[in-house]
């Protein structure tokens, strides 16, 4: 049986005093000091040529199981949330999507009631031009619409949701 | 530059149609018993109108306006592509 200051390499030295990277851990001792397993004595001999070889790089483990990041955390998703020129292709979608179908709504509109009104801007004019712009208008936001979220898939990492 | 392109085709196609609008309203035609359209009041005198077409304008506003969206995609894909 080992004493209480020297290392027994039959067990794990998380458990013996001393030389348990937990406990150093707990009690803020700087794992990378040299003097921390100096207790002197054969036990020395037994932890440097010992089949068990924490004391190989206590620092090393501690540094890498502290700084070290997973693979998929290293990943870095490309940003897209904070793309202005996503954001206005959304608004122009949304807005000619909207200006398409209430155009052709008041052409329709106004084609049937819009000669009762007396003015021929109302009566002629708008309806006509309504009804030959909206479908560009639809067309278009469609496509600005489509292709917002082609963007928005292309760029789509699992790591992002 | 295809923004610039675009807003400036846009400006210009509506500008066209307003001034085709304007000389169509300012051009009537004089009330005939027998042309069956609809009668106006333009200047405190009844009037009569053909159906208003529009020509040429709305194809160069709706090419604009595809102008317009292709060149706000291509700038929201490059800067996709630079990742911030």
């Amino acid at each position: 049986m080992a004493s209480d200051q020297s290392f027994d390499p039959r067990f794990d030295p998380a458990f013996q005093r001393g030389f348990g990277d937990a406990q150093a851990q707990r009690t803020g001792v700087d794992l990378s000091a040299p003097e921390r397993p100096a207790v002197g004595g054969p036990s020395v001999h037994v932890a440097a040529s010992g089949p068990v070889a924490p004391f190989a790089s206590p620092s090393m483990d501690a540094d890498s199981s502290r700084g070290s990041m997973p693979l998929d955390a290293a990943h870095v998703p490309v940003e897209t949330r904070g793309n202005p020129w996503l954001r206005a292709l959304w608004g122009i979608a949304a807005a000619l999507i909207v200006a398409g179908i209430a155009g052709q709504w008041i052409a329709i509109d106004l084609f049937s009631t819009g000669a009762s009104s007396g003015s021929v801007v109302t009566s002629y004019v708008l309806p006509s031009v309504l009804q030959a712009l909206a479908p560009w208008f639809l067309v278009a936001g469609l496509l600005a619409a489509i292709a917002a979220v082609t963007i928005k898939a292309l760029r789509w990492h699992p790591l992002d949701a | 530059m295809f923004l610039g392109a675009a807003i400036a085709g846009l400006a210009g196609g509506v500008a066209v149609l307003v001034l085709s609008a304007v000389r169509y309203v300012t051009s009537p035609f004089p009330v005939s018993s027998s042309a069956g359209r609809s009668v106006f009041q333009y200047n405190d005198q009844l009037v009569s109108y053909q159906y208003y077409q529009v020509g040429l304008e709305a194809t160069v506003i709706g090419a604009c306006l595809f102008l317009l969206v292709a060149a706000v995609v291509l700038g929201a894909a490059l800067r996709a592509r630079r990742g911030y």
